[in-house]
């Protein structure tokens, strides 16, 4: 042990200097330079200040978080190279890396710093050490070249726990740009409890080692690691050290298997740029992971070029939202106490992000993901759709909106937020095209710190004889199943890693519900209760109880699986599983890790256990496939299909409990995958018999077969040429067969891409009502009798959606009943509402209405703000144009919704207490001082207007132009606010003060009077 | 007529409080009140308030060797509720109680006595519990968070054992007997109720002491 002084002693070697001023901000948070190479650092929210070990210049800079400056600089032995500080902010801890290849220059030491004292102590190691992380017992884990040692800084002693080799043997010297974290390639840290310590050794070469140190049963456990890309050097640890963020992986503490939970999608490789903290108590990660679309290469930055600080759900590290930092971090990120601001090692030393308070930054964002214009004959014309250009803190914002699309208008094409930016699409430039064009409308803005979204416009330019209605979901759809026996709809999408669930009877959103990373495919398991879930960048199975709409525990798969496939039979459940090329390499023994396809297997599930195996054979072959495998099950549970890419064909047998036939008849294999329950089999186009053998193909004349589901002893087929052409369908009544008379649907189904190569683009409804397909836009519904001849509408009334009411007003929303409105059951996803929906649109004075939902007897539409009067309306179909139907609209006609529900009460007015949130009721009546919010239809015109279709704004809000009076029992009540609903198009609230001596009883009428029209409901009214 | 001269005489004592024997006591009990039956259409119910404990305390004065009167506060814990068929419904309620009564006793000089009370006062009703937009069987009544005062009959009886020159142990029963308060427990639209006066029994026990 070495003394080398005490607070006075060392006051010598404290260096004031300047504090250089922080580099302007090229986007969001600040960089503190620190005049060399950051190595680690360490925060100390007591002290308020950040340590920052600067590994060249052999000092620990100290930053106050006040002025955001270096205050002093200590000068310690050379190459610090990680820090740690004690959980009591006592002592800081100091590992000088000093392997160099000539051995006088050895330093080979821990600096042991005194933080209350100022007293500085050194230990020499053996060898050179790696990282440090303090515990609750007040000691310290310290890892060296081949040890994992306990030091404890009352003593000065270390007591060695373990012994590894070769975490890292980087030496020094080293050429130029080698970066401190690449010497050491080891960073380990400590939970927030102190009692469990993650760490990476020997990251960015080859076999890397992940270890978990748990201090309270003094148990470390290593896994041995192979990456693609490697695992940089970055660890942080969530609160309880369950979960610890290594690289571009979430890892979870089980290391016998699904021990990663989840990975950032597609990493690129870097030398030294990645680097994350979790936020535990708000689920979040903040994280810098190089990829595709950001690759970082270093400074200087432009285009795609910058750094970018990604915010992720620390469930499945869905990328909730990106910013533009100022340089990229290079080393360990740590989060304040409060979580409102980020410390990482940077480039120049230390970056200062604040993370908890987004909104005075400037950022802009889209109120849809999606635009979907579709020509019908409402809209012969120039098709006009808005979206709304908003900043998420309020913030005026510039932004420019543009698309090199011919035939897309965007005005205005730039502005300040907020904003509304309206589409008008010409069809003459989509001539042709009678499917649907997908097109990017790029936002951007030269003060924003967040990348814009690109918001996807959709054009659909069917004629009237295609058939089918489009759901629009946007993102990056992987799977579509119909259930088997609830009239749910399923869908996967991977770019937010959810479970959507539909409701098949009007095509409504009816559940999200959150998967690991990147789902790739979905099958019930046998019981027909559990809907299993494969991810490409998660290493475990999600399950869905879909009687109750919730997750089960998740199945754990082994090492380095990542499942793609699944399927379940009478007998096993299958998944195909990517599993790189590890298990060869390290004799499997090793946890792959990779963000790449690779060669794949067969693992078989145990959903009792909630594990997987992965079988050495698969009947009498080698369990070997490529990684765009697919799995079909039989819908009897009897077998199961696997096909690959290959051209390979598999089948599975429950009844044998192997695998029975396997074939190499093709080149290549791709589009539709299925099982018949009478051991018939699609792959591609082929229709294979019970021992895979070919025996027929399905009709290639309308293009390459993107899914098939088998009906008895026939099946329907879904077809199409091009991604923007149509669809085709074909209802084929045994397979093989001859060909069908193929029918035109609206758009295209997908079709296999670079990830997958099998699609399930049709699935039908268990209900026997529809079909649903996987198309280019998001599904599209297909009416089971799709083929058949089609009437024209019929409108037979028209009422108030408030109240069943004539009373219609301008900008009102109305239920127009009838029949053969709609040759499908569809709602708008969101808003603005669309005009037309399942080819069905309505016209009022013969302009298109918005429209919120169609079906055969009923549609939902919101009137234009600008008609009054005996007004006409049509319903328009594939079927035809109705009989003109006349309307009287006034300017306003206020009617309560009487739409509420509480528990089984139903028609409930839609007048809402302040007090509890709740529906007044004759069990919560109104009371002296309350605050009552009353919805209504049919208020009018608004100041700013708001167009028909629009939802109501929040800032500034929509005033109607005619004052409301509001009476209970006769006596006003004062109003506060009367406008649109601010997110609700064509809702109006009405917000009113109940003053003290108010009739009481047990029928006190609540009148709202507008412009001549009333409305009354009857209240409880009690003192 | 006589008796009415010794009720002025007996009040007028008291505002002089020209007798010196005076108590104080604290007792508690159990709530045992009456329910009300609704009906709805062809369905019923019964109503009121749950059985729930007392707390009570109170001032009295001996005017005469048998003759007393007792000013008497209680506290009342009782939720409101709502039976029928297996199901019910509860709303947080207590009940504030102030009376006065006029004891009739046996010899005061004894260790013992027996003693009967009869009096009259208010009794405030206090729904107090958290409304909902819909509460179960509320085709019946609702459960309604307000107050209502009523006007309160007070009769019983019990006996007094002297435990030690000024403190005595005290058990007695009383019946609280008042109009039924629609306002917290109000019959719903189309139901009706089957009684209109509350009785609420009370036994008790407590200590006296005296001044």
């Amino acid at each position: 042990m070495q003394l080398h002084g005490y607070a006075a002693a060392v006051t010598g070697f404290l260096l004031l200097i300047a504090s250089p001023a922080p580099l302007p901000a090229a986007g969001f948070g600040t960089v503190i330079p620190v005049g060399g190479q950051a190595s680690d650092i360490a925060l100390d929210n007591s002290r308020g200040v950040v340590y920052a070990a600067n590994f060249t210049a052999n000092a620990i800079d100290v930053i106050s978080l006040s002025d955001q400056s270096i205050h002093s600089s200590l000068n310690v032995a050379a190459q610090p190279a990680a820090l740690a500080l004690s959980m009591d902010a006592h002592y800081l801890l100091v590992a000088h890396y000093g392997n160099w290849t000539a051995q006088p220059n050895q330093q080979n030491l821990v600096t042991l710093i005194d933080l209350t004292t100022g007293g500085i102590q050194s230990f020499p190691t053996a060898d050179s050490p790696l990282g440090a992380a303090f515990l609750a017992t007040g000691k310290a884990l310290v890892v060296t070249q081949t040890t994992f040692q306990i030091f404890d800084p009352a003593t000065g002693a270390f007591q060695i726990l373990n012994t590894l080799s070769g975490l890292s043997s980087v030496p020094l010297p080293n050429p130029a740009a080698t970066y401190p974290q690449q010497f050491t390639e080891t960073a380990l840290a400590a939970s927030a409890d102190g009692y469990v310590v993650w760490g990476v050794g020997k990251a960015g070469t080859g076999a890397q080692v992940v270890f978990r140190y748990d201090a309270a049963h003094n148990l470390l456990a290593t896994l041995p690691a192979l990456s693609t890309p490697p695992l940089l050097a970055r660890v942080s640890v969530n609160a309880d050290g369950s979960q610890a963020m290594i690289g571009f992986a979430l890892f979870g503490s089980n290391f016998t298997r699904g021990v990663v939970l989840a990975q950032y999608p597609d990493p690129v490789a870097s030398l030294n740029i990645t680097g994350s903290a979790i936020d535990g108590v708000n689920n979040i990660v903040y994280a810098q992971v190089p990829d595709a679309a950001h690759p970082t290469a270093g400074p200087p930055f432009s285009g795609s070029n910058v750094p970018v600080l990604s915010i992720m759900s620390a469930s499945n590290l869905t990328v909730n939202q990106q910013l533009i930092m100022p340089e990229d971090i290079v080393g360990r990120a740590v989060l304040s106490a409060d979580g409102q601001t980020l410390y990482a090692v940077s480039e120049s030393g230390l970056m200062v992000l604040p993370v908890g308070q987004l909104n005075p930054y400037p950022r802009v964002a889209a109120g849809q993901e999606d635009v979907f214009l579709q020509s019908t004959p409402c809209s012969k014309g120039v098709l006009t759709q808005s979206i709304s250009i908003f900043d998420p803190g309020n913030n005026h914002t510039d932004f420019t909106v543009s698309t090199t699309q011919a035939g897309v208008t965007l005005t205005p094409s730039s502005g300040t937020t907020p904003a509304i930016v309206q589409i008008s699409v010409d069809p003459a430039a989509f001539q042709g095209q009678i499917g649907t064009t997908a097109i990017s409308i790029a936002i951007a803005s030269k003060t924003a710190v967040n990348i814009p979204p690109t918001v996807r416009l959709l054009v659909n330019n069917p004629a009237a004889s295609q058939h089918g209605a489009i759901v629009d979901i946007p993102g990056r759809l992987s799977d579509v199943l119909a259930d088997p026996v609830r009239n749910l709809i399923y869908v996967l999408r991977q770019d937010k890693n959810q479970l959507l669930v539909y409701n098949a009877a009007n095509s409504a959103l009816a559940a999200t519900l959150p998967t690991g990373s990147t789902p790739a495919g979905m099958n019930f398991a046998a019981d027909g209760q559990h809907l299993l879930v494969a991810h490409d960048n998660s290493q475990n199975i999600s399950v869905f109880d879909m009687n109750a709409l919730q997750p089960s525990a998740t199945i754990a798969l082994p090492f380095g699986f990542y499942a793609r496939s699944v399927a379940a039979s009478n007998a096993q459940t299958i998944a195909v599983a990517r599993n790189g090329s590890a298990a060869s390499a390290s004799g499997g023994s090793s946890a792959w890790i990779g963000a790449e396809g690779g060669p794949s297997q067969v693992a078989v599930l145990d959903l009792a256990q909630n594990t997987a195996s992965v079988p050495l054979a698969l009947g009498v072959w080698t369990n070997s496939v490529t990684e765009h495998a697919a799995l079909a099950a039989a819908p009897n549970g009897a077998s199961v299909v696997l096909a690959d890419a290959n051209g390979t064909v598999m089948v599975y047998s429950a009844q044998a409990n192997t695998w029975v036939a396997a074939r190499h008849d093709f080149t290549a294999l791709s589009g539709a995958i299925a099982a018949s329950s009478y051991g018939s089999y699609i792959a591609g186009n082929n229709v294979l018999d019970g021992s895979a053998v070919p025996v027929g193909t399905l009709d290639a004349s309308v293009g390459a077969a993107a899914g098939f589901a088998f009906l008895n002893q026939g099946g329907l087929l879904i077809a199409g040429s091009s991604a923007s052409g149509a669809g085709a369908m074909e209802n084929l009544p045994s397979v093989p067969s001859a060909a069908v008379k193929p029918t035109q649907l609206v758009e295209a189904p997908v079709q296999p891409g670079a990830s997958s190569a099998f699609t399930r683009a049709v699935s039908p409804l268990s209900s026997g009502t529809s079909i649903v397909a996987h198309t280019i836009s998001g599904i599209t519904v297909i009416a089971w009798n799709y083929d058949a001849p089609v009437t024209p509408p019929s409108i037979s009334s028209v009422v108030s959606v408030a109240d069943g009411s004539q009373n219609l007003a301008a900008g009102g929303i109305v239920n127009i009943y009838g029949s053969q409105l709609s040759p499908s059951s569809v709602s708008a996803g969101w808003a603005p509402l669309p005009t037309t929906l399942a080819q069905s649109c309505v016209v009022v004075n013969g302009a298109p209405i918005p429209l919120f939902y169609v079906s055969g007897p009923e549609i939902a539409a919101q009137l234009p703000n600008n008609v009054s009067g005996n007004v006409s309306m049509s319903v328009l179909t594939p079927g035809g144009q109705s009989a003109t139907y006349y309307l009287n609209v006034l300017g306003t006609a206020p009617s309560i919704f009487m739409t509420g529900t509480a528990g089984p009460l139903t028609g409930l007015a839609a007048v809402v207490r302040w007090n509890n949130g709740q529906l007044v009721t004759p069990t919560n009546p109104i009371h002296p001082t309350d605050y009552l919010e009353i919805y209504l239809a049919g208020m009018g015109a608004t100041t700013p207007a708001v167009a028909a279709g629009m939802p109501g704004p929040s800032n500034p809000l929509a005033m109607v132009q005619t004052a409301p009076l509001v009476t209970l029992g006769g006596a006003s009540l004062p109003v506060l606010y009367a406008g649109m609903a601010p997110g609700e198009v064509g809702v109006y609230q009405v917000d009113v003060y109940v003053p003290g001596g108010m009739p009481q009883g047990l029928q006190i009428p609540l009148q709202i009077s507008q412009g001549g029209s009333t409305t009354t409901v009857n209240e409880r009214v009690v003192n | 007529m006589k008796t009415i001269g010794r009720t002025i005489v007996l009040l007028a004592c008291l505002s002089a409080g020209c007798f010196a024997q005076w108590e104080v006591g604290v007792s508690g009990g159990y709530s045992s009140p009456s329910s009300v039956p609704a009906t709805s259409g062809a369905a019923s119910a019964t109503t009121g308030f749950a059985p729930a404990a007392v707390f009570s305390i109170y001032l009295g004065q001996d005017v005469t060797r048998y003759i007393g009167g007792e000013l008497r506060y209680s506290y009342i814990l009782g939720d409101a509720r709502i039976q029928s068929a297996g199901t019910t419904a509860t709303f947080g309620a207590i009940s504030h109680e102030v009376h006065y009564d006029v004891t009739v006793h046996t010899s005061n000089k004894n260790r013992v006595q027996l003693f009967a009370a009869a009096g009259a006062g208010i009794r405030l009703f206090i729904g107090n519990g958290q409304e909902e937009a819909y509460q179960p069987l509320m085709q019946f009544a609702y459960l309604t968070k307000t107050r209502a005062v009523k006007p309160m009959g007070s009769v019983g009886g019990g006996l007094k054992f002297r435990l030690a020159k000024a403190v005595s142990f005290r058990v007695e029963v009383r019946d609280y007997i008042s109009p039924f308060p629609t306002e917290v427990i109000t019959p719903a639209m189309g139901a009706t109720f089957g009684k209109s006066l509350m009785h609420d029994l009370v036994p008790m026990a407590g200590l006296a002491f005296r001044l």
